[in-house]
């Protein structure tokens, strides 16, 4: 989980998400000034039957695949951590979806497309701001491994009490 | 927006787009108001609502699609078989933006296919498929086959269960498998024209006219609505079932098909412990509230048990009216409605209905074929819904609804039902508060809240009750047994339920919210979205001007007020023992002399509760005047 040079993350917690989609509709207006789902550079799967969501998007892996398959070098890193594209060099050959682990990398009407943090933007990333779930966060990343320690130790210490099993 | 309407005519196959005519759209603001008007043009007096005649309308909301607050709703309208009147039903999930991404705003259905079929919306791509493999089979199963049939687990469905199929009075039609437009039996509508579905897969876009505009309001709303305390955390944390307790503390929660009004243990129907024991929140498209539910059920007797909800209406109505606080097995019933396509809240009240027909001996076991209808027999719930859906034995009478039903078992089994103009009553005690006991009435439709919900009377907060007496005038207002002020109260509310419903934006905003989603800012996110001007007063007078067209739906059918303006009988004859000691705190005397004062508010008759002209033509309704006068 790359950090931008502030310490700031984007933390993504599926189990928190609700479905609501409203990062996809902040995130495709944000960028091009349009509404659509499978216009966005996040995008929520959904599993209507069981009533399961996942919103997925660009990570900005450490090692990122779609980097190092990229032909002609168009992908590289920014100076904050964010996996971003030179359109010169760029020639559309969809090494990088076809790549990409986490499914975030796309081709659409609008041309190529992936998850910035809102760096073209200036700011941090506006889907955090609008998921009102706390699926997706824009936090320091000091505290998500404190978080996440604090949920398993609560977890251990309560199932230690007495007569109180699963 | 550049949206299309898609007319489907289902008997030949025919498949024509249009364009949403922009004139309609600034006269009746998109969704429920272009919908009713479409209704009105398409249906003639007397209509079977059953023929393949009668049209079907799904009418996405003018902002769904877009980030607008708790903007994803649709509007299904057509003639309701269960009241033969006009009905209005609302639905969320996501099937309305899907729909708009598709390039498609509303679709109308006539005639009647030759055989079962499902129409699929692929984009631009529309055609019918063979849905004979499909009859008969749950919304679930349907779904799922639907899904492998054409290769993609993102496409939407909106389908109709068996109880659409067999014409079940109160067959709803089903969203992405759980989300209902529950009432009035649109899904038998459906299932009259042997069409078992919709699929949707759009990936196109939504634009607006303003964007700079549009950002500013609805995301300013967004903020505001998250910075609510009553909005935000109750509703997240517990869904609409976190007023199960306050309803039986103050006596309203329905028990026993409405004998009285409190149970023993309403915790376990209560929000906060389904919530904690069975549910996550989940939410319908661009929804800040996320008052949805998602229940599992891991053990125990209905171990396996998974479902959307259950929701307020839900645990009453199939719950403490039917006399058992049994969570899971309201789970499991409600999990039944979803899959079978049924209205919980209807199903729910032919269940209790049945359950006081057997109490007082108006139904034997020989009737029931051997089912033990005590009150709060979950089992014999589980049984009769699958019956109902099914059209089994008893089954088959209750799904004509209740009021058919109390007919053909007669002996004064019409007590028992809890219905008014043919549609049962949602599991609010209107004994309790005039002015849902006034907008009960009223609702085109029949008797709930789903309309017109006048929270505001609760006054729950400083705020609301400031709003209830600016509304009314009156600090009666938020005196729930006082009549003073309450035609006004109705008024108010009808007229931004309506607004809310043609942008698809959902009705929980404003009873939940009141000024911070309002006619100001949703009239800015309608102007900016459409390019199309309008004012929060204008858009006020078009909520007045679909109020009045679908009054007069019901008058052209050749009602009188007293067919039409009523409530269910125990609701004006019978005391509630849990309310005020069992005081008699509605009359018939009582509703009537609201019913006058709202239609002189209204400028119509005050005696016929009919339009005059002069109103019509106010309201830019002149069109109506010679069929509503004809049916005179």
């Amino acid at each position: 989980m790359p950090t931008d040079p502030r310490g700031m993350t984007l933390s993504v917690d599926s189990d928190r998400c609700t479905g609501c989609c409203t990062c996809a509709l902040v995130c495709s207006f944000v960028h091009d000034r349009i509404f659509g789902y499978e216009r966005s550079r996040v995008r929520v799967w959904r599993d209507d039957n069981r009533g399961l969501f996942a919103p997925l998007l660009c990570e900005q892996c450490e090692d990122a695949p779609c980097v190092v398959v990229c032909p002609t070098g168009a992908l590289g890193r920014d100076g904050q951590g964010i996996v971003v594209r030179n359109a010169v060099r760029c020639i559309g050959c969809n090494e990088c979806m076809n790549t990409c682990p986490l499914g975030a990398i796309s081709f659409g009407p609008g041309g190529w497309m992936k998850c910035d943090r809102c760096a073209s933007l200036g700011r941090s990333p506006y889907c955090a701001e609008y998921c009102t779930a706390g699926a997706l966060r824009w936090e320091p990343a000091r505290l998500v491994a404190r978080a996440r320690a604090r949920e398993v130790a609560l977890r251990r210490v309560e199932s230690q009490q007495p007569g109180q099993g699963a | 927006m550049a949206g299309q309407m898609l007319f489907v005519d289902l008997t030949d196959g025919g498949i024509e787009r249009r364009p949403v005519d922009r004139e309609l759209l600034r006269e009746y603001l998109g969704g429920r108001g272009i919908n009713a008007r479409l209704l009105w043009d398409l249906t003639q007096k007397g209509l079977d609502p059953l023929s393949p005649a009668a049209p079907l309308l799904f009418g996405t909301g003018t902002l769904a699609g877009t980030f607008a607050p708790n903007s994803g709703r649709m509007t299904v309208t057509c003639k309701s078989p269960a009241t033969g009147l006009y009905l209005k039903t609302n639905v969320g999930s996501h099937a309305a933006p899907e729909l708009r991404f598709a390039g498609y705003e509303y679709l109308v259905f006539q005639g009647k296919a030759p055989h079962p079929v499902y129409l699929w919306i692929d984009d631009g791509e529309v055609t019918l498929r063979d849905a004979r493999g499909l009859w008969g089979l749950d919304t679930r199963a349907a779904d799922r086959r639907i899904k492998e049939e054409l290769g993609d687990d993102q496409i939407r469905t909106i389908l109709i269960g068996p109880a659409g199929e067999n014409l079940v009075a109160f067959a709803s039609i089903m969203a992405s498998i759980y989300r209902a437009a529950g009432r009035g039996g649109s899904g038998a509508v459906m299932g009259s024209k042997n069409l078992k579905g919709i699929a949707v897969r759009g990936t196109g876009e939504v634009t607006v006219a303003d964007p700079e505009g549009f950002t500013e309001v609805a995301l300013a709303a967004r903020r505001a609505l998250r910075a609510d305390e009553y909005c935000w955390t109750r509703s997240y944390e517990f869904g609409t079932a976190q007023g199960i307790i306050g309803s039986n503390e103050g006596g309203t929660l329905p028990h026993r098909n409405f004998q009285d009004g409190r149970v023993a243990d309403a915790y376990k129907l209560s929000g906060e412990y389904v919530s904690e024991r069975f549910a996550h929140p989940e939410a319908c498209s661009a929804c800040v509230f996320h008052c949805g539910r998602f229940a599992r059920i891991k053990s125990g007797p209905y171990a396996g048990t998974y479902t959307a909800g259950p929701e307020y209406e839900t645990l009453a109505s199939l719950g403490s009216k039917c006399g058992t606080t049994d969570t899971a097995g309201v789970i499991k019933a409600g999990e039944l409605c979803n899959i079978l396509g049924m209205d919980t809240i209807s199903a729910g009240s032919l269940v209790s209905f049945a359950m006081e027909c057997y109490e007082y001996g108006l139904l034997s076991q020989k009737d029931t074929n051997g089912l033990d209808l005590s009150w709060g027999n979950v089992e014999s719930i589980l049984v009769l819904l699958e019956r109902m859906a099914r059209r089994e034995g008893l089954g088959d009478l209750l799904a004509n609804g209740s009021r058919a039903a109390a007919k053909t078992i007669g002996r004064g089994a019409e007590a028992f039902a809890i219905q008014a103009k043919g549609l049962e009553q949602s599991t609010v005690d209107v004994r309790g508060s005039m002015s849902y006991a006034l907008a009960f009435a009223l609702n085109p439709r029949g008797p709930d809240h789903l309309m017109t919900e006048c929270l505001a009377e609760v006054g729950y907060t400083p705020e609301v009750r400031r709003l209830a007496e600016d509304i009314t005038g009156t600090p009666k207002a938020t005196d729930s047994l006082s009549p003073e002020g309450k035609p006004r109260m109705v008024a108010w509310h009808e007229e931004i339920y309506a607004v809310t419903d043609c942008l698809g934006i959902c009705a929980f905003t404003d009873t939940w919210s009141y000024t911070r989603v309002n006619f100001e800012n949703m009239a800015a996110m309608f102007a900016a979205a459409t390019g199309i001007a309008l004012s929060g007063d204008e858009a006020r007078r078009i909520g007045e001007r679909i109020i009045t067209l679908e009054r007069l739906f019901n008058l052209r059918e050749g009602l009188t007020r007293e067919e039409l303006d009523v409530l269910p009988q125990r609701m004006v004859s019978e005391p509630s023992p849990t309310l005020h000691r069992g005081a008699r705190t509605l009359t018939k005397e009582k509703l009537d002399g609201m019913l006058r004062e709202y239609y002189v508010l209204r400028e119509w008759d005050s005696e016929s509760g009919v339009p005059s002209r002069e109103t019509l033509a106010r309201l830019g309704l002149d069109f109506a005047a010679e069929d509503v006068m004809g049916a005179r």
